[in-house]
């Protein structure tokens, strides 16, 4: 991609987890107890109701992508200015896409076992 | 070594050159930090199916006894207090990061003026000050938010 490209993305995304993240702590800490939103089960928004709930699973799923994709993002800028060179970029940019995607992988398998466990 | 020293010089070092380099060094660290726990948190709430080992339908019991267990582990005042550094820096972030975007896209810029004696070094226009400032105050009122979530401040 273009850094054009990925720059805009990286605006799209932020302002994205504005409205994701928004959701994300306001249902843990302003719409239910934060004691009641820590416990596994028992409470309208604990953790596996949370989960159960599709519009709550799937802000997750969204918040864990557009996370991913503009902090790694954020740190491969960071880590782009200690050394120049195609040589590093490319390495950089591997090593930064493999990671991003073992958090999203693993985020994502949370987030689905997680709905399926509450909706068993 | 030396390249490496200037780098982190110039990123964390943000005296004598104005708000917006103030603006920049804080972005930049509450950025990391974020990112570090995030990687952290998706680390964390992979708990909630019984950790990293399962990759099918566990059973339910299984899965909030390991729950339970992180729950006890994560429940300490260091984590605790990280937590409320990082109410402050994911608000000052967000907020801060507003601002970015909409100078980036020319929308806050201030008109540029003939450079004259003494010659200051801000480049931010009276609104970017002001959002920094606001970005500032409202990740203040998580921190204390924060505060009174986890070692219970402002109640009697």
């Amino acid at each position: 991609m273009r850094a054009k490209t990925i720059q805009l993305l990286h605006y799209i995304t932020g302002l994205g987890i504005l409205v994701a993240g928004g959701i994300h702590l306001a249902t843990v800490f302003l719409l239910s107890p934060y004691e009641a939103s820590m416990s596994f089960d028992g409470h309208p928004l604990s953790v596996i109701a949370v989960y159960r709930n599709l519009f709550l699973a799937a802000t997750l799923q969204a918040l864990l992508v557009l996370v991913a994709f503009h902090g790694f993002n954020g740190l491969r800028t960071i880590l782009s200015e200690l050394h120049q060179g195609p040589t590093y970029l490319k390495l950089l940019n591997a090593v930064v896409i493999a990671a991003a995607a073992v958090v999203v992988v693993y985020g994502t398998r949370t987030i689905v076992i997680a709905h399926l466990l509450g909706n068993a | 070594m030396s390249t490496l020293l200037t780098a982190l010089r110039t990123w964390l070092v943000p005296f004598r050159y104005g708000l917006e380099r103030w603006s920049y060094t804080m972005q930049r660290i509450s950025g990391v930090v974020i990112a570090l726990y995030f990687v952290m948190h998706v680390a964390s709430t992979g708990q909630v199916v019984g950790g990293p080992s399962v990759w099918t339908l566990p059973p339910y019991e299984y899965a909030k006894q390991v729950w339970l267990e992180t729950k006890e582990f994560l429940a300490n005042p260091l984590f605790d207090a990280g937590l409320v550094v990082l109410a402050f820096m994911i608000f000052f972030h967000s907020i801060n990061g507003v601002r970015l975007v909409l100078a980036h896209f020319g929308l806050i810029l201030k008109k540029p003026t003939r450079p004259e004696y003494p010659y200051h070094p801000g480049s931010m226009s009276r609104i970017q000050r002001v959002i920094f400032w606001v970005s500032v105050a409202l990740a203040t009122a998580a921190l204390v938010y924060s505060l009174d979530v986890f070692f219970k401040v402002l109640q009697p």
